[in-house]
């Protein structure tokens, strides 16, 4: 099982890369939280009965505990939000001219942590119905949070703001 | 605005660029442990504070014990009240501190992202209702003992005088005792404001039909 579970991982490392992103952008633990995340996705593994896709499993399971991790952090007492400097940003990547990449991660990172596990799916042309089921939402639902978040990204990426 | 799209960018961000993550261990390794180390560390923090906290409340509760069973001392309230007061503080914060443990450790990773939601939410007004319920039992009882172990030490009701300082200092405290529990949970609600709001919030989107 432990083998099966390594090359699915090895398979599929790119989602995994792309949620600690999402999550934890300009994080210092991203490197810790993935680690977490590939444990808690070891310890879910029993449980995954082969009825949906390992990567629609995936998504759930790792979207759930990125989630789960952030929500945890917040609970500690002296928990804050840490300065650039103590997350030690390198100076040029704090300027406005970020890459198109950063300019993405940047806009995605204003959502909710919901609304970005519904536009991470999105953008990893997931259809209507398999965000409906990840997130536990309708399909029509899906569809219409999809297309407000959409336009919500865009605009912050045309006006550099909310 | 329908010149951007979205899906294009994230695809054409991809290609290139993707920082591998995890280098410093395989993912056999990585797997073998319990939590990654920030979590580790938090929970063995918890854990430290509640064998702390429980080895001190039993030494406590072993000196009362010592003094008024073992060696039948009949000890008056306010020559036994800072060990009382210290056992319960103890008491309390072992309770809290198992509390957070137990929110902690579990994880309903396998439902539907507004399943484990609703989970969460569920666990968060369950430990902030147990932090309060566990002030307001054991200092309300407290504050019950401490009347009753007064009265009994003067001598009965007929004996309390307006004059006497001590009765101050029992008031006060018995008011600090049945107030405390309130201000724990004010506190509690200006300390979790910000996740009650983000759950708030996403609930409300979740619950949204348009």
């Amino acid at each position: 099982m432990k083998d099966e579970f390594i090359a699915l991982i090895n398979q599929h490392e790119g989602i995994l890369q792309k949620i600690c992103n999402i999550y934890f952008y300009r994080n210092p633990y991203k490197e810790d939280y993935y680690q977490e995340i590939l444990i808690r996705l070891w310890k879910a593994y029993p449980k995954f009965r082969n009825e949906s896709a390992f990567s629609t499993w995936l998504y759930r399971v790792a979207l759930n505990s990125a989630i789960d991790i952030i929500r945890k952090e917040s609970l500690q007492p002296h928990h804050s939000e840490l300065s650039r400097v103590e997350y030690n940003i390198p100076e040029s990547e704090s300027n406005t001219d970020f890459g198109q990449r950063d300019k993405l991660y940047q806009s995605i990172n204003h959502l909710s942590d919901i609304e970005k596990a519904i536009i991470l799916l999105h953008l990893e042309e997931h259809s209507y119905a398999e965000i409906g089921k990840i997130i536990g939402i309708s399909e029509g639902n899906a569809g219409v949070k999809i297309s407000r978040i959409k336009n919500q990204i865009i605009k912050i990426l045309e006006n550099g703001k909310h | 605005m329908e010149n951007i799209d979205l899906k294009t960018m994230w695809r054409n961000a991809h290609i290139k660029r993707q920082v591998k993550m995890g280098e410093s261990a395989t993912t056999e390794e990585m797997i073998k442990m319990n939590h990654c180390q920030t979590i580790a560390k938090v929970i063995s923090d918890i854990k430290l504070k509640i064998i702390s906290y429980s080895a001190l409340t039993a030494i406590d509760i072993g000196l009362l014990y010592y003094a008024l069973v073992y060696l039948g001392l009949h000890l008056s309230l306010s020559s036994i009240l800072p060990l009382v007061v210290v056992g319960i503080f103890l008491l309390i914060q072992t309770i809290i501190e198992i509390n957070r443990l137990i929110v902690f450790k579990r994880n309903t990773d396998n439902l539907s992202i507004k399943e484990s939601l609703i989970c969460f939410r569920r666990k968060l007004n369950q430990m902030k209702a147990n932090d309060f319920l566990s002030y307001l039992i054991l200092l309300y009882l407290s504050a019950i003992w401490i009347i009753s172990g007064y009265i009994r030490d003067i001598g009965g009701f007929q004996n309390l005088s307006v004059t006497n300082a001590m009765q101050f200092f029992i008031l006060f405290l018995i008011l600090m005792l049945l107030l405390i529990p309130w201000f724990i949970k004010y506190q509690n609600n200006q300390r979790y404001k910000k996740i009650d709001s983000d759950l708030r919030e996403s609930t409300k989107l979740l619950n949204e039909n348009t």
